[in-house]
């Protein structure tokens, strides 16, 4: 993967990602959720977009990033504090608001992280040993993808199974009915998409957790 | 039984992703751990963001669902 295997693998990777993207799109607007299959829709053309210039792009980011040090105590505080709003809020517009700044600030930071700075240095890294755990990783992602495509074809087709054959929305929605689990799920969900995107004290120069 | 055979479908992705991880302890040589790949991708600006809205649109879904 390094030099030009590294190039292919990289455009391999965002002709992947955006065909993803396309495809989760065109399913919601199948399925009749056209704020779901927008949202796809739109980051995906931000980054077909973003490809025609992503090479002067590149040096902007990596000069915007190089020194960049942040303390993320405060979202010990901010975390809890969202998820309680996120959790007592009822449906309506103010939900989907804070949802939607919520995801634009996700966007926003993950759009931002300094790609060099993420780059693996150590070469032993790039082996055959990486090629087989991402084989593995795509087999159970398309497992995944299949069996609830499967459940939401049976359900849909024939809405008498639908007790049969759950997709996974209809196990783990329950949970988000009770107020308590609805607020943990939240918090455990907000956390996970803060240490994604967060930079890391001790990353010593990553911007990931 | 039917709806038991589709809940072990979605318990194996867990399990599946458990076993890649004990095989990257046990068999490194051939088997890099999945967060090593996962750093991999996550140099990728596309991949990045496809992921994480991935992962946000999961709250999406199940709070405006729930």
């Amino acid at each position: 993967m390094a030099g030009g295997g590294g190039n292919s693998f990289q455009r391999w990777l965002t002709c992947g990602s955006i065909l993803v993207l396309l495809l989760t799109s065109v399913f919601h607007f199948y399925r009749g959720s056209p704020a779901d299959g927008g949202v796809y829709l739109v980051l995906a053309v931000a980054l077909i977009l973003n490809g025609r210039q992503e090479s002067t792009d590149a040096k902007v980011q990596r000069d915007r990033h190089s020194s960049s040090q942040f303390h993320p105590w405060w979202l010990i505080v901010l975390l809890p504090l969202l998820a309680t709003v996120a959790a007592l809020l009822p449906l309506g517009a103010w939900l989907v608001v804070l949802l939607l700044g919520t995801g634009a600030g996700i966007m926003i930071l993950g759009w931002r992280i300094d790609p060099k700075a993420e780059a693996v240095s150590n070469p032993r890294m790039l082996g055959p040993q990486h090629r087989n755990t991402a084989l593995g990783l795509c087999v159970v992602v398309l497992f995944l993808c299949f069996w609830e495509l499967w459940m939401y074809f049976t359900k849909h087709l024939n809405p008498e199974l639908e007790s049969i054959y759950p997709p996974l929305t209809d196990l783990v929605e329950p949970a988000f009915q009770g107020m308590s689990t609805r607020w943990l799920l939240t918090l455990l969900w907000m956390t996970g998409c803060a240490l994604l995107v967060v930079p890391h004290p001790r990353a010593n120069g990553r911007n990931r957790i | 039984m039917t709806r038991d055979i589709a809940i072990i479908g979605y318990l194996s992705v867990p399990l599946m992703l458990g076993a890649l991880i004990l095989f990257s302890r046990f068999w490194p040589n051939m088997w890099a751990s999945p967060t090593d790949v996962l750093s991999l991708i996550w140099q990728n600006r596309a991949a990045r963001m496809t992921l994480l809205i991935f992962v946000w649109w999961f709250g999406w879904h199940f709070l405006l669902d729930g």
